[in-house]
Parts: C-alpha cells; sequence; structure tokens
C-alpha cells in the first residue's frame, strides 16, 4: 500500500478520495448497465463455485459477503488487508458472519478479547458459532488480559500470514491504534473485524467500512408472519448500516443470515415501506 | 531437644560433633556461636551451588539425603565428568581447580574423583591421603569405614554390633551370604562402589542438549549489550541445530551474576524449529520484561536449548519465505504465548455435554484439534454471561420479552459429584421488541414459572 493511499483513508470521507476509488465511482455513476452486469456476474459466480474470494480489487482478495450487500459496496464485498468495524446491538452475529465470509480463504479465525469485555459483554461461546460455519479447528481464542495486550495480540496475528481473519472487541478504538493495525494487515493479508461494543461512536479511525448492526424489530418480523417461531430456518435477521465507507455511499440493507449458504441474505418479511423509511434512518445516521 | 546439625573447623577443633545437644555444646564452649538450621533455605543453596557447578560439567546432582547428624553426612555434589576431564587439563588440574574456586566462594570441601559414583562420594567423606584419584574397583577403598556404603541405618548397626568396621571385613564374606543374612541393599551397595551396578542420580537441573556461553571479564549490565549478546549465541545455536538436523522446542537463557546468582528465562516453542528470525523476535520479547538493577550487571550468559527434535530442512518459496501455513500458525502461536500465557491462547473444543458451561473447553494450541465442527443442538448463544444476571440488570422487563423458542429442559448430570443435588433447568430464546434475542435461564425447573426465577445465561446479537 503506497503512502499516497494512506493519505487519502485519513483525508477524510468526504471529498472523493484515492485514484483507485475514483475509477470504481466512475463506474458506478457513468453507467448504471456496468453495476448491473457486475451484479450479475456475482451472482453467477456465487451460484457456481459458492461464492468464494476469488474476485480481487487492487490485488487484494474480496469476500463476498451476500449479493444485496456486495451490489452497493464499490469493491463488490469486503476487501482484506483492510478494517472494517461492527458496531450496535448485533455487532456480535453480524460480526460472526462477516468472519465467516473471509474464511472461505485458507487460514485462521483469531477471535480477541480482553477479560473486562468477557464479563461485561459475555465470553464467546463455541456451540453458538454453530450456524455461522465457524469450525472449532479453525478459531484461536486470544484471552487478553486487558485492551492493550488486546491490540497487542490482534497486531501480532494480523501481521501473520497464516490468518484468514482477526477480529478484535473493543470498547474504544481511535486513530493510532487503527493505523497501526492498518499496517499490521497490509504485511499479513488478512482480514480485520473490529467489534465495538457501546454507543455509536463517530470519531475518525482507519477503518476502510464502518456498520451499524441491529436486529430486526419484533414487529417487523410479526408483522409478516403471525407466528415468529416459523422464522426460524431463515436464520436471524438483521438491520445493517453502512454507514461510513471509504469511497463507497451509505448504505442500509435489511439482511438474514443464511445458514444454508452461511452468507447474508435479503431479508423477506419485509413491510411495505420499511426498508425505504429504514433507508431514511440509515441516510440520516450518515451525516451525524 | 535441639542438636548441632553441622559445625565449622574451629568448633570442630574445640570438640563439637553433629548430631551434639546443644545445650551439651554450650557447656563444652561457651564462646560458640549458634542458628537454627533452615532446611528449605539449605537445600535452595545446595542446588544453586550445584547449578554453578554445571560450569565443569552439565550433569550435577545435589545430594542432601544422609541426614547432617549421621557420621558422613550432610550435603554433597556429584559432577558427572564423563568426557570433560581434557577440558580442564586433566583429572589433578580439575581437582585443585574444584577445590581452589569454591574456597574463594568460602566453602570447605573434600573432593574426590573416581570411576564410580559412589566411590567418589565415599573416598570424598572417608578418604585419607593426597591420591584422591582412584580406578575403578580401587584396593584403597577396603580401608574405608562401613558408613561408606551408605547402608540404612538399622542394617549399619547391626553389623557393628557383629563386628564389621572396615569395608574390606565385609568385601572377604561370601556374598550369597550377606544377602540372606542383611538383604539385597547390602549387595547393591558393594556393586555400586565397584561400578559393577549403575547408581540412578538424578541431576540437579536438567540436562541441556545444545548450549552456548559467553564470559565477560566486566560484568555488563545494559539491556541493549545482554541482547546483541543472547542473539549472537542464538545465531550460534542456530546454525548447530541446522548442521544436527534438529529444531528447538525449549531454550532457557541463564544470566549469571556476579556473586553466582542466575536468572532463568525460557522460551518454550510449539513445535520444533530453528528459523533464526522467529527465534530471535521471541528472544527479544522475553528480553523485553527483563528488568535488571543496573549497578549489578551480568557476568555470563549462557543459552541453552533443553529440548530438541529432528527437523528435516523446510521447503521454502522461491524468494525463501516459509510456504508451510502451519508453520507460519505456530510461529504466531509461540509469539502470543509468550507474552500473554499458554492458558490464554486457546483452541474451543466441544464437549459432549448438555449443560451449557461444559459443551465446551480450552485447549492450549500446540494441542492438535480433534473436532472440526460444532454438535447440533438447539440453538445455543453466541456469547455466554458466566455471571448469569437477573433479567432487569439488562434491562428486560417481563412485558417486554416475547418467547421464540422453548422452553428446552436440561437435566444436571447427576453421575457427577457436584450435580448430585442440582435442580434441572429450562431454558428459552427470547426476544424483545428491538430484536436483541437473549437465552432465558429457569434456573431451578420444579419450581413456580413466575419471572423471578428466571437470569439471562446468554446473547444471541
Amino acid at each position: 500500500m503506497s503512502t499516497e493511499s494512506f493519505h487519502d483513508r485519513f483525508a477524510g470521507h468526504d471529498r472523493p478520495s484515492g485514484h483507485d476509488h475514483a475509477a470504481n465511482a466512475k463506474e458506478r455513476d457513468g453507467c448504471g448497465q456496468a453495476v448491473d452486469l457486475e451484479g450479475l456476474k456475482a451472482r453467477i459466480r456465487a451460484i457456481e463455485g459458492g461464492g468464494g474470494v476469488a474476485h480481487r480489487v487492487d490485488g487484494r482478495p474480496v469476500a463476498r459477503l451476500g449479493a444485496p450487500i456486495d451490489r452497493a459496496l464499490p469493491w463488490n464485498g469486503l476487501p482484506t488487508m483492510a478494517l472494517h468495524e461492527v458496531a450496535g446491538p448485533s455487532a456480535t452475529a453480524v460480526t460472526a458472519g462477516m468472519a465467516r465470509r473471509f474464511l472461505d480463504r485458507k487460514g485462521a479465525l483469531v477471535w480477541c478479547r480482553s477479560d473486562g469485555l468477557a464479563r461485561l459483554q459475555g465470553e464467546l461461546y463455541g456451540p453458538g458459532l454453530r450456524p455461522y460455519g465457524i469450525d472449532p479447528a479453525r478459531l484461536i481464542h486470544i484471552r487478553a488480559r486487558d485492551a492493550e495486550e488486546t491490540f497487542w495480540a490482534a497486531s501480532m496475528a494480523m501481521r501473520s500470514q497464516a490468518v484468514a481473519c482477526t477480529v478484535v472487541e473493543t470498547e474504544a478504538f481511535d486513530l493510532v491504534t487503527s493505523r497501526r493495525l492498518q499496517i499490521a494487515l497490509e504485511s499479513g493479508g488478512g482480514a480485520g473485524l473490529v467489534l465495538r461494543h457501546g454507543a455509536l461512536e463517530s470519531a475518525p479511525n482507519a477503518a476502510l467500512t464502518r456498520f451499524w448492526a441491529e436486529p430486526m424489530p419484533r414487529a417487523i418480523l410479526a408483522a409478516d408472519d403471525p407466528a415468529p417461531w416459523r422464522l426460524r430456518p431463515r436464520g436471524p435477521s438483521f438491520r445493517l448500516s453502512l454507514w461510513r465507507a471509504k469511497g463507497a455511499q451509505p448504505s442500509f440493507w435489511t439482511v438474514s443470515w443464511n445458514e444454508r449458504t452461511l452468507a447474508f441474505d435479503l431479508a423477506s418479511p419485509l413491510v411495505p415501506g420499511a426498508v425505504a423509511k429504514a433507508a431514511e434512518d440509515g441516510q440520516s445516521f450518515a451525516r451525524t | 531437644m535441639p542438636v548441632l546439625r553441622a559445625v565449622d573447623a574451629g568448633a570442630r577443633a574445640a570438640g563439637l560433633r553433629p548430631g551434639m545437644r546443644l545445650a551439651d555444646a554450650y557447656g563444652l564452649c561457651p564462646a560458640l556461636v549458634s542458628a537454627e538450621a533452615d532446611l528449605q533455605v539449605e537445600r535452595e543453596g545446595l542446588e544453586a551451588l550445584a547449578r554453578w557447578c554445571q560450569r565443569w560439567s552439565p550433569i550435577v546432582v545435589a545430594d542432601a539425603a544422609i541426614e547432617a547428624r549421621e557420621e558422613g553426612g550432610g550435603a554433597s555434589l556429584l559432577l558427572d565428568m564423563a568426557g570433560c576431564l581434557h577440558l580442564f587439563g586433566g583429572a589433578r588440574a580439575l581437582l585443585w581447580q574444584v577445590q581452589d574456586v569454591l574456597a574463594r566462594r568460602g566453602l570447605t570441601t573434600r573432593v574426590a574423583l573416581a570411576a564410580d559414583p559412589l566411590a567418589a562420594w565415599a573416598w570424598a567423606r572417608f578418604g585419607a591421603g593426597d591420591r584422591r584419584i582412584l580406578k575403578t574397583a580401587d584396593p584403597r577403598l577396603q580401608h574405608l569405614p562401613l558408613a561408606a556404603l551408605r547402608l540404612q541405618p538399622r542394617t549399619g548397626r547391626a553389623l557393628h554390633r557383629l563386628g564389621f568396621h572396615r569395608l574390606a571385613q565385609v568385601m572377604a564374606m561370601p556374598r550369597a551370604a550377606l544377602a540372606r543374612r542383611y538383604g539385597a541393599d547390602i549387595v547393591h551397595r558393594l556393586d555400586q562402589l565397584e561400578g559393577r551396578r549403575p547408581w540412578p542420580l538424578r541431576p540437579v537441573a536438567e540436562t541441556f542438549a545444545l548450549a552456548e556461553a559467553r564470559n565477560f571479564a566486566q560484568p555488563i549490565g545494559r539491556t541493549e549489550d545482554i541482547e546483541a549478546v543472547a542473539l549472537g549465541l542464538l545465531e550460534l545455536l542456530c546454525q548447530r541445530l541446522e548442521h544436527a538436523e534438529q529444531g528447538a522446542l525449549r531454550l532457557v537463557l541463564v544470566l549469571t551474576r556476579p556473586h553466582g546468582q542466575a536468572k532463568r528465562l525460557e522460551i518454550g516453542l510449539g513445535r520444533p524449529t530453528r528459523e533464526l528470525a522467529h527465534l530471535r523476535r521471541l528472544l527479544r520479547l522475553r528480553l523485553e520484561d527483563l528488568l535488571l538493577r543496573s549497578e549489578e550487571g551480568i557476568e555470563r550468559l549462557e543459552l541453552q536449548i533443553m529440548e530438541m527434535m529432528p527437523l528435516k530442512p523446510a521447503q521454502t518459496g522461491g524468494t525463501g519465505e516459509s510456504v508451510d501455513r502451519s508453520a507460519d500458525l505456530a510461529r504466531l502461536a509461540d509469539q502470543l504465548e509468550l507474552r500473554l500465557g499458554a492458558d490464554r491462547v486457546v483452541r474451543l473444543e466441544p464437549v459432549a455435554s448438555h449443560v451449557p458451561e461444559r459443551a465446551v473447553r480450552q485447549r492450549r494450541l500446540a494441542e492438535p484439534a480433534t473436532a472440526t465442527a460444532w454438535p447440533p443442538l438447539s440453538p445455543r448463544p453466541l456469547r455466554l454471561l458466566a455471571a448469569r444476571p437477573r433479567p432487569e440488570a439488562l434491562g428486560l422487563r417481563p412485558e417486554e420479552v416475547g418467547i421464540l423458542e422453548g422452553p428446552e429442559r436440561i437435566l444436571p448430570e447427576w453421575w457427577r459429584p457436584e450435580d448430585a443435588t442440582a435442580p434441572p433447568r429450562d431454558y428459552v430464546v427470547a426476544i424483545l421488541r428491538d430484536g436483541r434475542r437473549f437465552w432465558l435461564c429457569r434456573e431451578d425447573a420444579s419450581q413456580s414459572l413466575a419471572w423471578g426465577g428466571w437470569v439471562v445465561h446468554g446473547r444471541f446479537d
């Protein structure tokens, strides 16, 4: 990664950033057809190959999350060698899902947390990872004593070639720490997921994308289906908003985790107008 | 009743002996200065001295087996000099050096060198004269007292009563008759004395497989200097490992202070390696937490490989870097374990148990993963709350909670003693109005269904 693109990353999200992203943006804005074509290609690839990480952007492998989300992202998925932040009440579940998408590549999943956070938020529970398709053989659980050790362990894991994805649980995530992790990722080649606890924090950091994940409210779940337990085969549903991304528009999705394909689907039980309303929420979110 | 445990040369001249009652000793010698014996400190001191004696031989045995107040009792050190003598200019020079160096440390010693450990021990204790080097089954051993055999006190007393005082008398007896009358022990001892049977000894410190050391005329104290020397030693060791096609599993860096105290820094590895870059990184990490008092410094630095395993030359890619992904992972695990501790870098492994907190076990990374999938169970949360707070503590109100799934009854494992009186539990997946899902647990399913009986055991989001 050149210093120039680094500068672009931290220069702010408002102005159009880096030439690599600019090219993407032009493609998207100039001819809407191309976007659809890409989406179709992605879908075909997903059908044929089960949605691997074959695709690359700037030489970086990209993990596909699921067709509806990928279509709105300029990289057609989430790139590796970059940090992605997930916050909100459903952050753990969405992080687990995203981590699984990065595991289509070879390598381990390293999950770092501190003792204090485990006490407050609960300890990661292996059997709960089953619906997310994360196997015990590939998971390395790091039980750091405090935040400093957590970030140290995470940066070691990110620097390693043998790790496909590193998850860091944290409350605070400042610019300096995030840059250090970003540099580690660039020498390692895996992906970094930052699982943030607590309220929405809009202070800048080096994450390429920043998501806010909420569960689907019960009212929306129930409006379409009077028997909510029948929803189970479709997996848990989330309202996922990408409220800040370098080189991408803020977007909003209602998705569910598909336990069969191990990817995110568009959630089907939709109340008319809910998406539009939610999209507005997402937009106003991004402006804060 | 306090007795004397050890006496110095002056006290011995005044007629005091170990085993004497303290009151009698004061009677004989009113100027006596006595101190209470601390066996723990004594043992530690002996072991420290034994480790220090590794400058002569890697195999040193600290032997404090015999009570000090018995005849010929007290501590001794046994050094296995096989193959090391030429390093010190021969047997005579070695004995002189050992006695001289230890005397400078304020220790009075008696030394002897023999082909068999028991013979050396016996001659150092009871031997007379200046010729302290014995050959196998040396005839001079016959003049030693019976105590040289280290017999059980009871056997020793019995033989003494019968008029056996010297080894020559015992050796003249037919072995079979001795064994019949006094047990096989005495025959074993005689065999050990003459080298017909080994004397199994446990060295005080484990032996290293390979080691490199540097001594400093002037103690060094700066961490940078220590690091530079240690890395140099590491490089030499890696070359030797490469030559031997071996990989290190455990290394110890020994830092010796001028007054002989040593600090040991250990580096454990998940799998054998001789990769210089990796070992260098681990050594640096270890030295980072090293805090030395600046005025002291280090006079000797030794890097030992305690355990190693055969390791074939690794396959490398075109640019020279490793192509083995599992080796990369092992390297990462070594670094993490070194700083965090092995119990903090773990694999989660499923266990066949329906009790949620027992369904998963933490295993060290070095142990291979046995399971490749989580067992199919009813829905399980992503996070388990060990504290099991009341729902109110997390802002859950009964009117807000809907049940998504359940109840699931989990019975205690009655075959475990700690579960003998445990009640069955009920679990439900509860969903809040905002969609958050929790795993609620009724800790005693035999009680009423009232809200007060429920706690939160997990979170799904």
